[in-house]
């Protein structure tokens, strides 16, 4: 087997579609960690999915899963990776069972004694069909289904989308648990940060089929920052050193992304701590205005 | 492949009982009709009809048959439910090949063809008892062409379906077709009219002739297609399996 470094490399990714492009993107995942890929609707996170499964075929680029090209080892890869959609890709005739029997079938790794726990966990019912499921049952089913064939790698497109604090708490917990073993690696696309911030232990944020940000959360979150100033105040800042600007009837606020050194640069105003959702609104904004130069 | 052929299966398991269930019906039917022109009303109100009506027998044989294997064979909605349930995208993150895909969908008809053929000897030896005669080779024989034209148009949907993904675009595809067919059809029997009317001025029941006339060129095409039949038929198979596969390489844009 291939020894890697990240489970994801994607280096110059390339798609044209008619309205929209993603232009020479590039980000990994190493392996190990869960990466939250962030982006709003439209941005582009389905597409780059759908890209690294080779749903569709790229324009231009590499893609390189578990050590492995994405197009030449197609096959041993999707035997060693898991993907969880927004929505159960069963027929609503099916049950449990069913669906073991076809994927059992399938992969060559199927664990049958894991589905079962993963059924009984979830408290999941056997023989009764997935379309009379809740929409938590059949996002759980689906992750069964994940988990059951010891995948190396979990990509999920808005797998959290939709589904109640509570549930999304429970699946939350359970790719912490999966993450346990170190050679296990979770992409996982949302619009729903607070998940992320919770779990996550990368970010890559995209604009519009672009790259934003990518990096370790943590240090994300530690070199950004939000200053809450007033207009003559944040003439004194660098714009260098903004990310953007937001302006309200109540007073300015910029995000500068490098807190260390804007601490020292302007000591006079407060730097607050910011969220992954700020950020993201924040280079969505910046993004928006350079496109509209 | 095992995992594919089930689901194939078991998603299209109601239509199929419902085929057979049609069928069933229709054989019911056609033996009441068949002992009715022997022994009962119909046969005490003309003698002649139980000769005419046993006569018609290989027709019922070759109806049911073909009416069977079609509603067996058919698989259409099966494809078009996988997209629309996400399947036919999540397929595509699963380790199967499109060969495997198309294989899988390809062996299911056979089946589905197959189990019909067998069902249609059945009724074949069914009608022939309830119509006082015979169970001939050569309704095995019709019997069998018949399971194999069933066999490569069903395959021929496939790529279809794979390609428009709704039962609706295909119809509406399909039925276009029929439509060109159609017109090329009347616009063969508008020219034969006016063959025949042209050489007999005076003839004054024109159409049945002229209905006989075609029939005879028809047969004579019936007889070149019987030596090529089986080579189209081939063609057709590999021609769907390869555009089958090629459209699920090619995925989406």
């Amino acid at each position: 087997m291939v020894d890697f470094e990240n489970a994801i490399e994607i280096r110059g990714l390339t798609k044209k579609f008619d309205g929209f492009s993603m232009e020479d993107l590039s980000f990994s995942v190493p392996k190990g960690s869960i990466m939250g890929f962030i982006g709003q609707n439209g941005a582009g996170k389905t597409t780059t999915i759908k890209s690294i499964l080779n749903i569709i075929k790229k324009d231009s680029g590499s893609i390189n899963l578990l050590g492995l090209d994405s197009v030449e080892n197609e096959t041993e890869i999707k035997q060693r990776i898991s993907v969880v959609l927004d929505e159960l890709p069963f027929h609503d005739d099916f049950n449990a069972m069913n669906i073991r029997y076809i994927l059992k079938n399938i992969y060559p790794q199927w664990d049958d004694t894991a589905y079962e726990r993963y059924l009984d966990r979830f408290n999941l019912p056997r023989k009764k069909k997935v379309g009379q499921f809740s929409k938590g049952m059949k996002m759980k089913l689906q992750i069964a289904c994940a988990l059951s064939h010891n995948a190396e790698l979990l990509i999920m497109d808005e797998a959290t989308t939709g589904l109640d604090p509570v549930v999304r708490n429970e699946i939350l917990d359970i790719f912490l648990e999966y993450i346990q073993d170190e050679n296990r690696s979770i992409l996982m696309s949302s619009h729903i940060t607070s998940d992320l911030e919770r779990i996550a232990d990368c970010v890559t944020f995209i604009d519009n089929g672009r790259l934003l940000l990518t990096g370790y959360k943590d240090e994300i979150l530690e070199s950004h920052g939000v200053i809450k100033c007033s207009n003559a105040d944040l003439e004194t800042i660098d714009s260098s050193d903004i990310v953007s600007i937001r302006q309200s009837e109540f007073g300015t606020e910029a995000m500068i992304f490098d807190k260390p050194s804007c601490k020292l640069k302007y000591p006079k105003l407060v730097i607050d701590n910011t969220t992954l959702e700020e950020i993201m609104l924040f280079y969505v904004n910046r993004s928006k205005e350079e496109r509209a130069k | 492949m095992k995992g594919l052929i089930f689901k194939e299966l078991y998603i299209s398991r109601k239509d199929k009982i419902m085929g057979i269930l049609v069928w069933l019906e229709f054989l019911f039917v056609s033996c009441i009709l068949l002992t009715s022109a022997r022994f009962g009303n119909l046969q005490k109100l003309s003698p002649d009809n139980a000769e005419v009506i046993q006569s018609k027998a290989p027709i019922l044989i070759y109806a049911l048959g073909a009416v069977l294997m079609i509603s067996l064979s058919t698989l259409g909605k099966t494809i078009a439910s996988d997209y629309n349930c996400r399947f036919g995208n999540y397929i595509h993150s699963l380790p199967v090949s499109a060969e495997k895909i198309t294989a899988s969908r390809f062996i299911v008809i056979f089946f589905a063809v197959a189990a019909g053929f067998l069902l249609s000897l059945l009724s074949g030896a069914i009608v022939c008892a309830a119509a006082d005669m015979g169970f001939k080779l050569r309704f095995i024989k019709y019997l069998a062409v018949c399971a194999g034209i069933v066999f490569v148009i069903s395959c021929a949907f496939v790529p279809m379906y794979e390609k428009y993904k709704t039962t609706n675009a295909v119809t509406a595809r399909i039925t276009a077709f029929l439509c060109v067919i159609y017109v090329v059809f009347a616009a063969v029997i508008f020219n034969e009219a006016f063959d025949y009317s042209a050489a007999h001025p005076d003839a004054e029941d024109s159409l049945s002739p002229i209905l006989s006339e075609f029939g005879s060129s028809i047969k004579r095409y019936i007889d070149r297609f019987d030596f090529l039949l089986p080579i189209i038929m081939v063609l057709l198979l590999g021609l769907s399996y390869c555009l089958s596969v090629r459209i699920l390489k090619r995925r989406e844009n």
